[in-house]
C-alpha cells in the first residue's frame, strides 16, 4: 500500500455527506449482515497475543470519520464464529483511494477463536453501520508484521484523536511471541509454573515457585486473549522449596525458603487463546513465561491441586476462603450432574408397595453387594423391601452385572441396579437412589455394612413412626472384633486445623454398653441412616458439595435440626461397619487437604450453628 | 436299622473321575446304602474342567440312573462361592425330583456353601448333613492351619492372625468370609469329623458341639485283614513313606532324618518312599530331585504308586511312616496301614497322634524333629521284637459295615 508522504499527522477534517445506510437492531444479525452493503474493505488484519484483540487495515467511507461515537460497537465476522467488542479507530489519507474514501486502522478486543475465512467488520455508529468487506485481496499477517505496518502509519500518518492514542498504547505493548524471556531481564528472576488448573469457567489456580530480590518485581499478571488476571504472591499460599533454594540459592544469592505459591486467578483464561504470565518489574520492563493449562479436570485434578500442601491454625483461613475454596468449587461445580432417567436393571419383581427403599451405593468392592445379599436372604420374605444399589464405577460395571446375575440366582432376593455413566461421588449417588425410591422410608447405606439380625430395618422405622419428632434414625454399628464403630457424633473444634470444627465419633473402638436404647445425637453417620423419603427429598438429599464423601452426613443431620428434628442412635439393632483401615496416608496428603476443604465448606454454611449446638453442652442425652 | 429313607450323597468329585478320600468315602456310603432294603439312593458329583459335560446340561448322568454329575462353572475359592448361575434352578428342580429325605454333602467345594440354603428352600423338612474333611472353612491356606511362611502349626485362625499369612487380604475379608461360611452352616442340621481332632477345631471355630458327630471315613470294602509279620526280618528295617510326595507331607523330615543315618553309618535302616510329586510347585520338585540324587543308598524312591496294589507295598514293608508337619484328619494311609498290620511312626499331632495309639498302634516322636526320629528309627531297628508286639496289638480299622451303621443311626435320628 501507497503511503501518503506527511510529515506530521494532520488534524481532522470537516464532516461531508455521504449516503446514511439504515440499521436494524443488532440482535438480527443475519438482517444486519443482509442490509449492510459494502462500504469499505480490509487489506491486513492479524490477531495481537499481547493486546488481546484483533487489528484491522483498510479504507472505509470518510463519513466514519466524522461520526460523533469514538469507540463504535464492532462484529467481527468469520464463516462460522464471530466476535464483538468496542472498536478503537484511527484515520489516515490514502494516495489510490477514491476521494469518498479514507484509511481505517481498528483495534477490537476480543477472542483469538476464530472458524473460517473472515467475511467482514460491522461497525455500529448508533444508527448507522459501516461494514468493511474481506475478499481474496485482504491478507491475514503475523503480529510483528502487522504492528511494525501500524506504528509507522499512526506515528506519521494518521489524524490525531483518541482512538489513534489508544491504538498507539495498543500496539507498543510488547508481544508475546511464545517464548519464555525473563532470562533476558535485566534483574535476575526465576520461575517455574508447574502445575496450572482451570477452574471453569475461566479461573486458574496456579503452583511454582518464583525467585527474585525483594522489590524488583512490580506485578505478574496472567494473560489469555482478552482476559487478564493478577496473580498476587503476596495473597497466595508460601510453599516451603527446600529444592529450589538448594538447586538455586548459590547462584541468585537468594534464601528465602518460602519461594513456593499456590494461588487463584479468577477470569483469567480464555477458552481458546493462548494463555501466559506477564512479570513487569520495577523498572518497566516486562517478561514472558509461557502458562499450560493442564486439560485436566474433575477429581483428578482437584487431588494433583491438593497435594504437598501444608497449612496449619489460622493459615487455613485465608488459604481456603481466596484460593483452595473457590478453586475447588469451580471445579466441583463443573463436574457432570447426570440427572433422571438412570440405566436401570432389575432382578426379579420388585415389590408392588414397599414400605421400606434401600439405597446403597457401589463403588471398589463391588463383591459387597454379594455378601449383603447374602445376609438379606434371611430376612423373611413377607415384608418385601425394595432395594436400590446405585454402581458409581462405570469400569466395573461388567463386571458388577455378572455378578448381580448370579447373586440374584442363588438367594432370590427382587434388587435393581442403577448403572451410573460417571463416578460422580457419595452424595450424587444416594441421590440419585433416592429419586428412584418408592417407599415411605427411605435407608441410606454403605455397601460396608453387614446386619446381624435380621428386622433392623422395620425395627427403626417402627421408632420412626413412634415419634415424628425423630428426623433420623440409625443403628449402632460394630466392628469386626466387636468394638464399637459408630454410635453418634458430636463437634469439636481443632485448633491445629484452622480452629474449625471437625466432627468426633463417639466411643469409637470402645467395648459396648449393654442396653442404651435410644439417644439423641449432635450428627449420625451416612454409613446407616434411615429416614422418610419425603423429608428426604424436601431437604434435596445429601449436598453434592462436599467432594468424595466427608461432612456430607453432618451436613444432611444440621438440616434436619434447622428443621426442629433430632437425629437418633439406638443400640436395639446393632449391625457391622467393616470399615476399611486404609493404608497410613503422608501427612501431607491430597486426602487429608480435601477433608480440610469439606471441613471449609462445612464450617462456612454451618459455623454459627455449631457454635450454638456446641456451646449448649452435653452431647450425651 | 429300621427306615426307609431317600438320600442323597453330594460329594465334590466321583471316584471314576479322581481317586481323594472324600469321594471314595462319600460313594462307598452311597454303594453300602443302597444296599439296605427301603432306602433309596442317589449321588451327586462335580466334574473340574467340565468333563463328560454335555453342552447346556447343567447335570448329566454318564455312570448310572442314580449318579449325577454337575458340571462346575465358575468357583470362589476364597469364600466357597458358587458364582454359576445356572446352579441353582437346576439344583432345586434336582431336589424336586428327587425329593430327599437327607442330603448328605461330603465337601461343598464346587457346590458352593449357598446349596445349604438351596437345599432349605426348596425342601424345607429335608435333613442336611455335611461331612468335614479338611479345615478349609477356618484356614484359607489350603485348610492346613499352617503359616504360609514359616510352616508353622497354625492352633486357631483369627482375622488378624490370618491377615499375617495373607497380608494383601484385609482381616475385614476374612471376618467375611467367616460370616457368609456360617451363615449357610447355619442350615446344616449335622456335622461328621472324622477325627476327634477336626471336630474340636470345628466346635473352637464355632460350630455347635451338639450338631458335631465323630463318625469315620470309609477306606476299604470287606477287605481281609493281613496277618501280621509272617517271617522274621533279616535285614535291615524297611521304612515305607506312602501318599503325596509334599513338604506338608514332611518328606524334608524323612530325608533329612535318612541324611542323619547316613551319616552315622547305621545302615540298619532303609527309607522306602512310594509315592507321587509331579503335582507339587517347580521349587520343591528340584529340590527333592536334587535330594534323592545326593542321598545315600538308604533311600529308595519307587515312584507313584496305585491305591489298589497299596496292599502289597505295605506287606513290602516293616513299619509305615508319617511325618506329615500339618495337623492330618483321618488320613487314608493309617487306615491301610492298621488293614495291614504295619505299625505306623508318626508326628504327634493332630489326626495322627489321634488315630494312633503311642506304643499300641505304633509309636510318635515330636513333630518335624528330626533327631528325635533317626533315634526312634535306630532303637526300633534293633528292637525287632518291639515291632512284633506292636503288630499284633495294633487294632483293626474301623469295618465299613460299621461305620455304615453309624451313619444309618444318625439318619434314624434325623428323621424322628
Amino acid at each position: 500500500m501507497k503511503m501518503a508522504s506527511r510529515t506530521r499527522p494532520r488534524v481532522a477534517r470537516e464532516r461531508r455527506s455521504q449516503p446514511r445506510i439504515p440499521t436494524q437492531s443488532l440482535s438480527d444479525d443475519a438482517a444486519v449482515d443482509a442490509a449492510a452493503p459494502a462500504s469499505g474493505f480490509i487489506e491486513q488484519f492479524s490477531y495481537s497475543d499481547s493486546a488481546g484483540g484483533w487489528l484491522f487495515c483498510g479504507s472505509a467511507p470518510r463519513a466514519m470519520a466524522m461520526e460523533e461515537a469514538g469507540s463504535p460497537d464492532a462484529q467481527i465476522r468469520f464463516e462460522q464464529t464471530h466476535c464483538r467488542g468496542a472498536a478503537t479507530l484511527a484515520f489516515f489519507e490514502r494516495e489510490n483511494l477514491a476521494a469518498e474514501d479514507i484509511g481505517v486502522i481498528a483495534f477490537i478486543s476480543g477472542s483469538s477463536r476464530a472458524a473460517g475465512f473472515l467475511e467482514h467488520l460491522d461497525l455500529h455508529f448508533g444508527q448507522t453501520t459501516y461494514q468493511m468487506q474481506s475478499g481474496l485481496r485482504s491478507q491475514r499477517l503475523a503480529e510483528h508484521e502487522m504492528v511494525t505496518q501500524l506504528r509507522a502509519i499512526l506515528v506519521k500518518d494518521a489524524y490525531v484523536n483518541t482512538g489513534r492514542a489508544g491504538l498507539l498504547g495498543v500496539i507498543s505493548r510488547p508481544a508475546y511471541t511464545g517464548v519464555d524471556t525473563l532470562a533476558q531481564l535485566s534483574e535476575q528472576v526465576l520461575m517455574e509454573i508447574e502445575e496450572a488448573f482451570l477452574c471453569p469457567p475461566s479461573d486458574v489456580l496456579i503452583k511454582g515457585w518464583v525467585l527474585a530480590a525483594p522489590g524488583v518485581i512490580r506485578c505478574i499478571r496472567v494473560r489469555s486473549g482478552p482476559l487478564v488476571g493478577a496473580l498476587v504472591l503476596g495473597e497466595s499460599i508460601r510453599v516451603s522449596r527446600g529444592d529450589v533454594i538448594a538447586a538455586h540459592g548459590e547462584q541468585t544469592g537468594l534464601s528465602d525458603l518460602l519461594c513456593g505459591f499456590v494461588t487463584h486467578v479468577p477470569s483469567a483464561i480464555s477458552k481458546g487463546d493462548v494463555s501466559y504470565l506477564e512479570v513487569e518489574l520495577e523498572t518497566g520492563e516486562i517478561g514472558f513465561k509461557p502458562l499450560r493449562v493442564s486439560r485436566q479436570t474433575g477429581l483428578p485434578a482437584m487431588k494433583q491441586i491438593m497435594q504437598a500442601i501444608d497449612l496449619r491454625y489460622d493459615e487455613l483461613d485465608h488459604a481456603f476462603d481466596r484460593i483452595l475454596g473457590p478453586a475447588l468449587s469451580g471445579l466441583n461445580a463443573a463436574r457432570p450432574r447426570i440427572r433422571a432417567p438412570v440405566q436401570r436393571i432389575q432382578f426379579g419383581t420388585p415389590p408392588p408397595a414397599p414400605q421400606i427403599s434401600v439405597v446403597i451405593p457401589l463403588f471398589g468392592r463391588i463383591d459387597f453387594l454379594e455378601y449383603q445379599l447374602a445376609f438379606f436372604s434371611r430376612h423373611s420374605p413377607e415384608n418385601l423391601r425394595e432395594i436400590i444399589y446405585v454402581l458409581d464405577d462405570p469400569p466395573r460395571r461388567r463386571e458388577l452385572e455378572s455378578l448381580a446375575h448370579s447373586a440374584f440366582a442363588r438367594f432370590g432376593i427382587p434388587f435393581s441396579v442403577l448403572i451410573l455413566p460417571e463416578n460422580l461421588g457419595f452424595a450424587s449417588a444416594c441421590n440419585l437412589g433416592l429419586e428412584a425410591a418408592r417407599g415411605e422410608f427411605l435407608g441410606f447405606v454403605n455397601s460396608d455394612v453387614f446386619p446381624i439380625s435380621d428386622n433392623w430395618l422395620e425395627l427403626l422405622v417402627a421408632r420412626l413412626q413412634r415419634d415424628p419428632g425423630i428426623g433420623v434414625i440409625g443403628p449402632r454399628l460394630l466392628f469386626e472384633d466387636g468394638t464399637v464403630q459408630h454410635e453418634g457424633c458430636c463437634y469439636r473444634r481443632i485448633q491445629e486445623l484452622g480452629n474449625w470444627f471437625f466432627i468426633d465419633h463417639l466411643n469409637k473402638g470402645r467395648i459396648p454398653d449393654a442396653g442404651r436404647g435410644m439417644r439423641i445425637c449432635d450428627a449420625i453417620t451416612g454409613a446407616c441412616m434411615v429416614m422418610r423419603r419425603d423429608l428426604a427429598r424436601e431437604v434435596g438429599g445429601f449436598s453434592e458439595d462436599y467432594i468424595i464423601g466427608d461432612f456430607e452426613d453432618s451436613d444432611l443431620c444440621l438440616k434436619l435440626k434447622q428443621r426442629g428434628l433430632t437425629c437418633v442412635i439406638t443400640d436395639e439393632c446393632q449391625l457391622y461397619h467393616l470399615e476399611r483401615k486404609s493404608q497410613a496416608p503422608p501427612s501431607q496428603g491430597w486426602r487429608r487437604n480435601i477433608t480440610l476443604y469439606n471441613a471449609w465448606v462445612h464450617q462456612r454454611r454451618w459455623g454459627d450453628t455449631l457454635e450454638r449446638i456446641a456451646a449448649s453442652g452435653a452431647n450425651i442425652r | 436299622m429300621t427306615s426307609a429313607a431317600n438320600i442323597l450323597i453330594a460329594s465334590h468329585s466321583h471316584p471314576q473321575l479322581t481317586r481323594g478320600g472324600a469321594e471314595i468315602s462319600a460313594h462307598h456310603l452311597f454303594a453300602a446304602l443302597a444296599g439296605h432294603e427301603g432306602y433309596e439312593l442317589s449321588y451327586l458329583g462335580c466334574a473340574r474342567d467340565h468333563v463328560n459335560q454335555k453342552m447346556g446340561a447343567t447335570f448329566s448322568q454318564p455312570f448310572s440312573p442314580s449318579e449325577y454329575i454337575y458340571a462346575g462353572g465358575a468357583f470362589d475359592w476364597f469364600k466357597f462361592a458358587n458364582t454359576d448361575p445356572t446352579f441353582p434352578a437346576a439344583f432345586r428342580a434336582l431336589l424336586t425330583e428327587l425329593q430327599p429325605d437327607v442330603v448328605h454333602f461330603h465337601h461343598y467345594l464346587r457346590f458352593g456353601v449357598e446349596a445349604f440354603f438351596l437345599v432349605r428352600d426348596a425342601l424345607p423338612n429335608c435333613r442336611i448333613v455335611l461331612t468335614l474333611h479338611e479345615y478349609l472353612a477356618i484356614c484359607n491356606h489350603y485348610g492346613q492351619m499352617v503359616t504360609k511362611q514359616h510352616r508353622n502349626l497354625c492352633h486357631q485362625a483369627s482375622p488378624l492372625r490370618c491377615n499375617e499369612c495373607f497380608k494383601e487380604i484385609d482381616p475385614t475379608d476374612f471376618f467375611l468370609r467367616t460370616l457368609y461360611i456360617q451363615r449357610f452352616f447355619d442350615h446344616v442340621d449335622h456335622f461328621i469329623a472324622p477325627s476327634a481332632f477336626l471336630a474340636e477345631r470345628y466346635i473352637a471355630w464355632g460350630l455347635p458341639p451338639g450338631k458335631v458327630s465323630v463318625i469315620e471315613n470309609i477306606v476299604h470294602r470287606n477287605v481281609k485283614r493281613s496277618a501280621g509279620f509272617t517271617q522274621e526280618r533279616d535285614g535291615p528295617l524297611r521304612v515305607g513313606f506312602f501318599g503325596q510326595v509334599s513338604e506338608l507331607k514332611g518328606i524334608g523330615v524323612l530325608l533329612a532324618a535318612a541324611k542323619f543315618l547316613a551319616e552315622q553309618d547305621e545302615f540298619g535302616v532303609v527309607i522306602e518312599i512310594f509315592g507321587d510329586y509331579s503335582l507339587q510347585p517347580m521349587e520343591f520338585q528340584s529340590h527333592f530331585l536334587a535330594h534323592l540324587a545326593k542321598a545315600g543308598s538308604n533311600v529308595v524312591f519307587h515312584g507313584p504308586y496305585d491305591q489298589d496294589h497299596v496292599d502289597e507295598l505295605m506287606q513290602s514293608v516293616d513299619v509305615v511312616v508319617m511325618p506329615s508337619i500339618w495337623w492330618e484328619n483321618s488320613p487314608v494311609v493309617i487306615q491301610e496301614a492298621l488293614r495291614n498290620r504295619r505299625p505306623i511312626i508318626c508326628s504327634d499331632i493332630g489326626g495322627m497322634a489321634e488315630k494312633v495309639r503311642d506304643g499300641i498302634d505304633g509309636f510318635h516322636f515330636p513333630v518335624g524333629n528330626v533327631i528325635a526320629l533317626t533315634s526312634l528309627l535306630v532303637r526300633l531297628a534293633k528292637t525287632p521284637a518291639r515291632l512284633k508286639a506292636v503288630s499284633e496289638s495294633m487294632h483293626a480299622p474301623v469295618a465299613s459295615k460299621e461305620i455304615v451303621a453309624q451313619h444309618v443311626r444318625l439318619y434314624d435320628a434325623l428323621l424322628s
